[in-house]
């Protein structure tokens, strides 16, 4: 490709720097807008102030990228994630929150899609959307209380939440603007060099894995296409006691839940 | 460059870790900060992915399989923990449970009353004039 | 006798620690449930025991027990030495640990009559087996920190046991002394490890490591010194010795296999073992020297207790107290007889004198034993038929009601007082031949062991004086039975009495078989470092003196306790009694000149500390009590206020990280 691709790995090439503050901040104004609160919300203020600093916040980091397709689908699914988390943490009714969430894992199984991990995305979907969502509902729907109440329609201390989230945003951002272009291993990939996976004696399966690491048309390290089959190779010969204890857990955790959950007075705890 | 790099998906994956901190901290209801800790984990989860891609290295997303174990292991257990607080409390609301507090504090007490359930206006009270009319039975149906 | 392959007596070894210490495991932990099978599991344990060490006997007998040594592991290493699991399997090992299973053996089958019934068996049960596991330990490791684990161990196992009724203030209060004062001398023990670990010939702390170590003859006096104390206060000898009459509070099968047969005799084993060991295998004048002073004092220590200990016993009207204060008087006896030094005499060499004097002590350990055990365990039985009473004087005449019980105690006390020719007449023989012979050489020292052959002479009359009275006062005169018995005034069951024909048919069998026959003396032979010389049988002087003391002793017990008919005693024993009562006022001497003392230094002390060190101390503390009551109120039990000091935390680090770089 051309040389001017290259220009984004110098030091602080990537536009954002305190600009980022701006966004920020008129985004959390419109999350602490939005929080509920027994007052009343303005939701007309609050949602745009809040589109408006995601909206800001998505120029900014975007501003050097060309506007290719999978830059749309970019801004897409992550509008749709950050969307649906905003309305995580702002809707006054948990059911409509719960739902929310599957919003976001939606949005963010799309960005597992875009990241080469198409397994990833199912399983994202099934597991949260499908099982743990569903059963918050469950849970939602036993417990259900009457609007407006304690627990849904006050929030604590809503101003000191979005000053601190907004603070942690905007020095994660900075410190990601500042060290992008430095991220020194990332580089050596960028370059093709020094590949760890193929410098050293591992296990063959990781080398079957990552032998077919190749860098894509824009100097990007590409995954191998069989996603799937070489995440099982991955899992079931590199981790392969990992996934056993994991199983464990599972069982360990479904027993638990069982004694936890149990009426107390029916009967002998397991 | 023509399509997002890593430090792209580190700012949404950033954004969502951070909403969801600010949902933990704000909201009151025990399955909303559950909801909350979860947006987190998707977060973390997306930057693995992300690392995952761009390092050529498929250790990322065999650990975000294993977070997605841990997570539905963490999801059922905090059910069965929610279940049980709900059971003694009859209510989601996190701040019921303040025990934990010093001695000497007083319980950190809502005073603002909730919408629906402000005090109603007192009625007028009429005084009583003449003889009070004979009612009719259906009038006492509103 | 036979042939076994060096991994099948290794196997076999391992055989005897091990499965009583995984019986006593599995008796703890099926005891909650099945208390039932604590009894099976730790007889069948301890009957494992038995049989293998049996079978090593047998196996090494043919070839008189030359030393094996059988690897098992290392423990630890300590930069170049390690310290292993090895046993040091020799003759005189071997022969101890066969007396310690059988005679545990034994007391776990009369214990399962004993302690029927008791809600604490399993745990009864299964201390014991942890105790005999721990004396097969202590008895067979190779290297002096694994015997220290032994040692320790049948400490414990001591301790717990004495306080197993630990409800009862005084079975507390006596396991707490027993366990202080063995203490003081486990740590003289440790200082002897400790100090021969720093000599570079000994560092590997192994038996032969030690013994072939070329040492300075003050650090083999030291190392003796501190073994000595060591011993002192295991075997209860004076001025340690308070400790064992009060252990009679434990359950009686306790006091017959830990503080009669077995754990109180190991500092006399340690001791046979060390004194010959240490002398090395040249004659090394200042080394032998070394070793004759502390042999002095285990000489003079062993007499003052054996006499004094014979003394109290006499006037003694608890059963169980009598028998404690004879152990004491017997273990006396064998540390006599551990004094008697090399001094040249005749042909033979100082190291066999030596050798003959701790085959003497090991002799009568084990005879003793035997029939220690056997007295114990019908004192046991007669406890257990009066309903917990072992006070003489509220029982009597019991030979007609307890006929198996009363043959087994006359067969023991015939033993104690040392008649021919049972076996304690062969092993205490032994013990005065070695003093009468010491007495003979011309020696500096002749006259101290004429002493302590008088004093061992005057110790066997006493020894036959207070068994018979005791036995007078148990089993004949008119029949008193105390009200506390109830239904179980008569013989015991068959699971006690079957152990008694048995340890008594050994009490009367054991001396003469491996006594006159020399086959003890023939296999200890071999056991490494002893240098023992052929020696027959004869009738000599101190023998016919000893049987003479012992019928004076017996027919006065006669005179006094059965013909006056427990009447006219009082008077002439009177001062015995008091003397015997207040146990030669030795217990009297510490609480004044140590107890007291110390307890009035200690409130004084203790004064000082509440009145002006801890206002002082209190002050410091004011400070930090005023600067935590300023953030008190952060600690408002909301939740969400930890979370949110956590994210200030975070973004704290954060800036640390882009800001303030």
């Amino acid at each position: 490709m051309t040389a001017g691709m290259f220009a984004i790995t110098e030091a602080g090439a990537y536009p954002w720097s305190w600009w980022v503050l701006g966004p920020i901040s008129v985004g959390m104004l419109g999350i602490y807008q939005l929080l509920p609160r027994p007052e009343g919300t303005s939701v007309r203020t609050g949602g745009f102030l809040a589109v408006f600093g995601l909206a800001g916040l998505m120029a900014l980091v975007l501003g050097g990228v060309l506007l290719s397709v999978e830059t749309v689908l970019f801004c897409l699914f992550s509008g749709v994630a950050v969307c649906g988390a905003a309305l995580l943490v702002t809707l006054a009714n948990p059911a409509r929150a719960a739902l929310a969430f599957t919003v976001v894992v939606l949005g963010v199984a799309g960005l597992f899609l875009l990241l080469a991990a198409p397994f990833l995305m199912g399983a994202n979907i099934i597991v949260y959307a499908g099982a743990i969502v569903v059963t918050f509902l469950f849970v939602l729907m036993l417990a259900q209380q009457h609007l407006p109440n304690d627990a849904d329609s006050r929030s604590r201390e809503p101003f000191l939440a979005c000053l601190a989230g907004g603070s942690a945003l905007l020095l994660i951002l900075l410190a990601l603007g500042e060290d992008a272009g430095k991220l020194e291993s990332y580089q050596e990939v960028r370059e093709g060099r020094a590949l760890e996976a193929t410098r050293s004696p591992v296990a063959p399966v990781r080398r079957a894995a990552e032998s077919d690491l190749r860098l894509d048309m824009s100097g990007v390290p590409a995954l191998p296409a069989d996603n799937t089959a070489f995440l099982g190779a991955n899992l079931y010969g590199r981790h392969l006691i990992a996934v056993e204890l994991a199983g464990v857990l599972l069982v360990v955790a479904t027993l638990g839940a069982i004694a936890v959950a149990q009426r107390s007075g029916t009967g002998e705890a397991l | 460059m023509n399509s997002p790099d890593l430090p792209h998906y580190l700012a949404c994956a950033a954004v969502l870790f951070v909403l969801g901190l600010v949902g933990f901290l704000a909201r009151r209801n025990l399955i909303l900060m559950f909801l909350s800790v979860e947006l987190m984990v998707q977060g973390v989860a997306l930057n693995f992915v992300a690392f995952a891609r761009f390092r050529g290295n498929l250790d990322g997303q065999s650990f975000v399989l294993f977070m997605l174990t841990v997570a539905a292991c963490e999801a059922a257990l905090a059910l069965a923990l929610i279940l049980a607080l709900y059971r003694t409390q009859a209510s989601l609301d996190v701040s019921l449970w303040q025990n934990l507090r010093e001695d000497d504090l007083d319980a950190t007490e809502d005073d603002e009353p909730l919408p629906g359930m402000m005090p109603e206006a007192p009625l007028p009270s009429l005084p009583v004039a003449g003889i009070a009319p004979a009612r009719p039975e259906e009038s006492n149906r509103v | 006798m036979f042939e076994l392959s060096s991994e099948v007596l290794s196997g076999l070894a391992l055989c005897v620690p091990v499965l009583p210490l995984i019986a006593a495991v599995v008796s703890a932990v099926l005891g909650s449930t099945r208390p039932s099978l604590a009894p099976l599991v730790a007889s069948i344990g301890v009957l494992g025991a038995f049989a293998a060490s049996l079978l090593l006997l047998l196996a090494t007998a043919g070839h008189g027990g030359a030393a094996h040594i059988f690897h098992y592991g290392t423990w630890f290493t300590i930069s170049h030495h390690s310290i292993d699991w090895e046993i040091r399997l020799d003759a005189l090992a071997t022969a101890m640990v066969c007396m310690v299973t059988f005679i545990s053996f034994w007391i776990v089958i009369f214990s399962q009559g004993y302690m029927d019934g008791d809600l604490g068996s399993a745990r009864f049960f299964s201390l014991v087996s942890l105790f005999v596991g721990a004396m097969a330990i202590l008895v067979l490791a190779n290297s002096l920190v694994v015997m220290f684990l032994g040692w320790e161990g049948v400490g414990v196992c001591s301790y717990l046991l004495v306080g197993f009724w630990f409800r009862k203030p005084e079975a507390a209060a006596a396991a707490r002394k027993a366990f202080l004062v063995t203490r003081l001398g486990d740590v003289a023990l440790l200082g002897a490890l400790l100090l021969l670990a720093c000599q570079p010939g000994s560092r590997a702390l192994t038996f032969d490591a030690v013994f072939s170590a070329h040492l300075d003859a003050g650090i083999v006096y030291f190392v003796l010194l501190l073994l000595l104390i060591g011993a002192v206060g295991k075997s209860a000898q004076f001025p340690l010795h308070v400790w064992l009459p009060d252990a009679m509070e434990g359950p009686t099968p306790v006091s017959a296999l830990i503080h009669a047969a077995t754990m109180v005799t190991a500092g006399v084993y340690l001791l046979a073992r060390f004194f010959p060991g240490m002398t090395g295998e040249s004659v090394d004048l200042s080394r032998l020297d070394a070793i004759a002073s502390v042999q002095d004092l285990a000489g003079g220590l062993g007499a003052i207790t054996a006499l004094s200990a014979a003394i109290m016993a006499m006037g003694q009207s608890d059963l169980k107290r009598v028998l404690a204060y004879s152990t004491l008087s017997q273990l006396g006896y064998m540390f006599m007889v551990l004094g008697v030094s090399g001094e040249p005499r005749g042909e033979h060499l100082p190291q066999e004198v030596i050798g003959v004097a701790a085959f003497a002590s090991i002799f009568h350990l084990l005879t003793h034993a035997f029939f220690k055990a056997l007295l114990f365990l019908s004192a046991g039985s007669v406890m257990h038929a009066m309903g917990h009473i072992i006070d003489m004087n509220r029982f009597g005449g019991l030979r007609r009601l307890m006929p198996i019980t009363h043959a087994s105690f006359l067969v023991g006390a015939l033993a104690l007082a040392g008649f021919p020719p049972l076996s304690g007449f062969f092993s205490k023989d032994e013990i005065l031949l070695e003093l009468w012979n010491g007495s003979l050489t011309g020696g500096p020292r002749s006259a101290f062991f004429a002493i302590l052959f008088s004093v061992g002479l005057i110790t066997a009359g006493l020894t036959a004086y207070y068994i018979f009275r005791a036995y007078f006062k148990t089993f004949h005169g008119e029949e008193k039975i105390p009200h506390e018995a109830g239904h179980h005034a008569h013989e015991s069951p068959r699971s006690m009495t079957v152990p008694l024909m048995v340890l008594a048919v050994c009490s009367v069998v054991v001396g003469l078989a491996v006594g006159p026959t020399g086959i003890l003396h023939h296999y200890l032979s071999h056991s490494s470092h002893w240098h023992l010389h052929e020696s027959a049988f004869s009738v000599n002087i101190p023998m016919i003196l000893g049987v003479l003391a012992a019928f004076t002793g017996v027919a006065v017990a006669w005179m006094l306790h059965k013909a006056a008919a427990s009447t006219a005693k009082k008077r002439s024993m009177g001062l015995f009694e008091s003397l015997a009562d207040n146990r030669l006022y030795i217990d009297g001497l510490y609480l004044a000149t140590l107890v007291r003392p110390l307890a009035a230094l200690g409130s004084v002390v203790g004064w000082l500390d509440r009145e002006l060190i801890s206002p002082l101390i209190e002050l410091g503390a004011t400070v930090p009590r005023m600067v935590g009551g300023r953030f008190r109120s952060a600690q408002n039990g909301l939740l969400q206020f930890y979370a949110l000091a956590m994210a200030l935390g975070l973004i704290v680090i954060l800036a640390m990280f882009t800001v303030a770089r």
